[in-house]
């Protein structure tokens, strides 16, 4: 299976090097692909959009999942259910998910449009590139929220309980122990999902293309659809191959600190 | 736990004992959009064309349909013509995606023609014929075209006290922005920009220019397409155009039709079908399809597009496939197609006394494809060149830019594109 | 009072989660029952008679909706056992051994997931044709096991850590071949984990799009590809029908989630995944 993944990853690094007809007799042209990516202006602005977005998804997302894992871990009663709630967004196809999203924000008959219109807030994302992201974000953070909540709240459950209790009892108030008990818990548990989210977050695709397709006038680009309308739209293989090896660059600069730490704290530590 | 992984267990050699999927005894695989099969088939509630497939399958065998959208249909054939053997037999093919690098791809239909004909070729619309003709050999059959008619929402007309159409498309944009300004919760068009801005090049036509030539000249910077320009910028500002004209899809459009939010749009005759749908639609039988009132020279500016049966040359059942576009193309197949809901690519067709009878814009309808123009001519940076006049088009809307300016980047980007001979 | 505000903050919140997590999802299903013509109205009519004209339809329009969902159902489940399986089994691996090569192999299982899954497809599409995988369950069951592996083995790793070292080696010490180590004490101890993997692969392999897009013709065709085909661009989308196929396509993940919560819950817990 690894060999799956590597030898398509080989044949790509290559392909990056040549013009071909739909993948058909390629032929080798050196750097020019990299090079016409590297001075494409839309490029930049793809390249700049997922660096905002994906940082934005990772924090927030990670925040929100620890907060809603400390409600759902402090509950006495229907915590399984709760556990079952946050968990559905997971398994609705990306598809419909952004489609449902599409309509809740739609800048006509949509709730939430509609809504912020009464509070005197204009969100028409149609129009307005930086509105466009921010859908694009929360609904990113939505359908992925339960992943990053999985991972903190086993987390904060493996807490004994009688750490607690013994704070307790040396008078601890309930920011001590968050701090001092769950805290440190939580950090390895965020570093894995960080990571992962990174991965997935920097290859983002469908919530993009599905609401926007990367507009209005390619503002909202992000690097997967870029590689997408390069590659299937312009049928420019070459092109889009080496967009995807950049994003393979990108993402490991951006991750990298993460990377290190697991792979220190996972296989180096025997 | 246990439970489950027995339950997992069962589910596993359930699953390998289907794996082995038996083959049909002769059968062709065909790829095209559901609306190709539907029409063929004569599926549709309501349609009276009936199964034009039926002599055919009794003779030759099955027809495994292979349906998804549009732009995946073409992404999947030119994956499939690049291997080796295809997997597909036969395929719909729409004009826009044509291309020297396709045509390569493509089987010439011209020596299959000559020793087994297809019924009365010649009343196939030369034009269509000729825009899938490359280097003098003939790579597809036309099937079906969607030729734009100016819909439009009766009632809302009516409501607001306009009792005709304009005779020219300059009253015709006039009307569009009083629409709105009579009742500022309708607007005038129903359009969107998108990759194919069909909207964009059906206006400048409207302006009596083409915004891009068979022969690959392109008239960006034309006087004659800065006012397109203009128009559209005049349309989109005074609301006689719908404010997510930028960011709509079909749906949206489709959807602002049917429920009132826009009262007129530049669409193929054929969708008058879906717009009148009385379980879709709030405005079921209002929305009528007439010709685009004309251009400043007379001419009715209709843009069309056109989708071929194709066969790839890599088909492993080449005479089938060949066999089976010679029974859709037959005089009276073309005619029950329509009766499904297809556009006619014969244009006898539309005197057919079936066809008058069900469908009141036939005369309309048939003045319109007798002037249709192709709009955009494919070549290989086609779908770039297309997005290129949206994202212009656009920034000018947003106020980015001026028409002249976005006339000139246009010019400017898309020229390098075009093929050079 | 200060309890009560405290209980009230945290009803408080729990009603925003769940109106978070469940509003979009809620607004689908209603809307499955509801006219098309009636979908895109702006105040929502709350109170409509359901009607089922669009469950009826998707058995009218795409007559083979169901079949697609049983393709789904078997893919989704052997690429679920092929993955889980081997996570736990390089898990082990990753947990009792130590070395180099080990550990360089481990972050190439994660580093190559940094390659967009849509350029693996373009080498992979002419290999696929060529070994005569294309429309078959085969391919479709070995990428999404694939795809989810490198993340499976992370967590199963962290699950056979938390099983004590002295536990094999008693086993041995009782002459317990690697093969019964593995069957009597690891696996069953591991199974929570092994369930809470099951869960993530399944849910990919029954929403994924791409790979089934392009490896799939006819016969190993699944259902995120109808619910793509509803979306149409040349007749329009009827958004009745798509809501339905899509309300549909949930049922199984949800009785999934439901029926495995108990085990989901105590296997993530229980295994504490600490990266």
């Amino acid at each position: 299976m690894t060999f799956m993944l590597a030898g398509p990853a080989v044949y790509v690094l290559w392909l990056s090097f040549t013009v071909s007809n739909f993948g058909q007799n390629p032929q080798f042209v050196g750097w020019q692909n990299y090079a016409a990516i590297l001075t494409d202006r839309y490029f930049w602005t793809a390249a700049w959009n997922t660096f905002i977005v994906v940082n934005a998804v990772v924090y927030i997302e990670l925040l929100l999942a620890v907060l809603v894992a400390l409600v759902v871990a402090s509950l006495k009663t229907g915590r399984m259910l709760m556990f079952a709630v946050v968990l559905v967004p997971y398994g609705i196809s990306e598809v419909v998910g952004v489609l449902s999203w599409r309509f809740l924000a739609d800048p006509s008959i949509g709730l939430i449009t509609n809504t912020l219109a009464l509070i005197g807030i204009d969100f028409n994302w149609t129009l307005n590139p930086e509105a466009a992201l921010v859908l694009i974000t929360t609904i990113s953070i939505w359908h992925h929220l339960p992943f990053s909540f999985v991972i903190i709240y086993a987390a904060i459950i493996s807490v004994p309980n009688e750490l607690y209790e013994a704070a307790r009892v040396d008078g601890a108030t309930k920011w001590q122990e968050f701090w001092l008990i769950t805290a440190p818990i939580i950090v390895p548990a965020a570093l894995l999902a960080i990571i992962f989210r990174y991965v997935f977050a920097f290859r983002m695709f469908s919530e993009v293309w599905l609401v926007t397709q990367g507009g209005p006038i390619r503002l909202t680009e992000v690097l997967g659809t870029y590689l997408y309308r390069t590659g299937f739209r312009y049928s420019d293989f070459g092109g889009a191959a080496a967009t995807g090896w950049l994003m393979v660059l990108g993402s490991l600069l951006l991750a990298a600190i993460y990377l290190r730490a697991i792979y220190r704290s996972a296989f180096r530590d025997a | 736990m246990k439970k489950s992984i027995g339950l997992l267990a069962l589910a596993a050699s359930l699953s390998l004992s289907v794996f082995a999927v038996p083959a049909s005894a002769q059968s062709i695989n065909v790829l095209g959009h559901r609306v190709h099969q539907s029409v063929s088939t004569g599926e549709s509630a309501g349609t009276t064309g009936g199964d034009v497939t039926e002599t055919w399958r009794a003779e030759n065998g099955d027809i495994n349909w292979i349906t998804a959208d549009v732009t995946p249909i073409h992404d999947r054939l030119f994956r499939e013509m690049t291997l080796d053997a295809g997997n597909i037999d036969l395929a719909f093919f729409l004009n826009r995606f044509v291309s020297p690098d396709v045509f390569e791809l493509l089987e010439p239909l011209d020596g299959y023609q000559a020793e087994s004909p297809i019924e009365a070729f010649d009343g196939l619309s030369q034009g269509m014929r000729d825009a899938m003709t490359y280097d003098g050999k003939l790579y597809g059959i036309p099937f079906r075209h969607a030729t734009n008619a100016l819909l439009y929402n009766s009632k809302i007309l009516a409501d607001q006290g306009i009792d005709s159409i304009p005779e020219t498309f300059a009253e015709l944009v006039d009307m569009a922005i009083a629409i709105h300004e009579n009742d500022p919760e309708v607007y005038g068009f129903a359009n969107h920009s998108g990759t194919s801005p069909t909207f964009i090049l059906n206006l400048a036509l409207a302006h009596g220019v083409q915004f891009l030539e068979p022969d690959y000249t392109l008239n960006a910077d034309t006087p004659e397409f800065i006012e397109t320009l203009e128009t559209l910028k005049r349309l989109y500002d005074n609301g006689g155009l719908v404010q997510d004209y930028i960011s709509g899809t079909l749906d949206t459009i489709i959807a602002d039709m049917q429920n009132g939010r826009a009262a007129l749009s530049l669409n193929p005759f054929g969708r008058v079908a879906v717009l009148n749908d009385a379980e879709l639609s709030r405005f079921p039988g209002d929305i009528k399809a007439v010709a685009v009132p004309a251009d400043p020279n007379g001419v009715t500016p209709a843009q069309t597009e056109v989708w071929y049966m194709v066969i790839p040359k890599n088909s492993t059942n080449k005479d089938l496939a060949w066999s089976l576009i010679r029974a859709l193309s037959s005089p009276d197949a073309t005619v029950r197609e329509a009766l499904n809901g297809n556009g006619p690519v014969r244009p006898a067709a539309y005197q057919d006394p079936r066809i008058v009878e069900t469908n009141p814009a036939a005369e309309e309808e048939a003045l319109s494809v007798e002037s249709a123009k192709v709009a955009f001519p494919g070549f290989d940076q086609a779908a770039r060149a297309q997005e290129i006049l949206s994202e212009e088009a656009d920034a000018m809307l947003l106020g980015r830019q001026t028409a002249a300016e976005a006339a000139a980047n246009m010019q400017a980007r898309i020229s390098p594109l075009l093929p050079t001979n | 009072m200060r309890k009560f505000i405290g209980r009230f903050g945290k009803a408080l919140a729990v009603g925003l989660i769940s109106v978070w997590s469940l509003f979009p999802i809620a607004y689908v299903v209603l809307n499955a029952f509801k006219q098309h013509r009636d979908i895109f109205v702006f105040p929502p009519d709350v109170i409509f008679t359901p009607t089922f004209d669009n469950f009826i339809s998707i058995a009218e329009v795409y007559p083979q909706f169901f079949g697609y969902m049983l393709n789904s159902l078997l893919i989704s489940v052997s690429a679920t056992l092929v993955c889980v399986v081997a996570s736990a089994l390089a898990g082990y691996v990753y947990s009792r051994f130590r070395g180099k090569a080990l550990a360089a192999s481990a972050f190439y299982l994660v580093a190559i997931r940094l390659l967009p899954p849509l350029v693996i497809t373009i080498p992979l599409f002419p290999w696929v044709n060529i070994l005569g995988l294309a429309d078959t369950y085969w391919v479709l069951i070995a990428l999404y096991a694939a795809f989810w592996l490198p993340l499976n083995v992370l967590i199963m790793k962290e699950f056979i850590d938390q099983i004590p070292r002295s536990l094999d080696e008693s086993a041995i010490i009782d002459g317990a071949s690697e093969w019964q180590l593995l069957r009597h004490i690891i696996l069953p101890l591991s199974a929570q984990g092994m369930v809470a993997c099951a869960v993530f692969v399944f849910v990919f392999s029954w929403n994924e799009y791409v790979y089934a897009f392009i490896f799939t013709i006819q016969n190993a065709k699944t259902t995120p590809l109808v619910l793509a085909e509803i979306m149409d661009s040349v007749t329009g989308t009827n958004y009745g029908v798509l809501f339905a196929a899509a309300t549909i396509q949930l049922i199984p993940v949800v009785l999934l989630v439901l029926v495995l919560q108990r085990q989901l819950v105590a296997g993530l817990t229980a295994g504490a995944v600490k990266g």
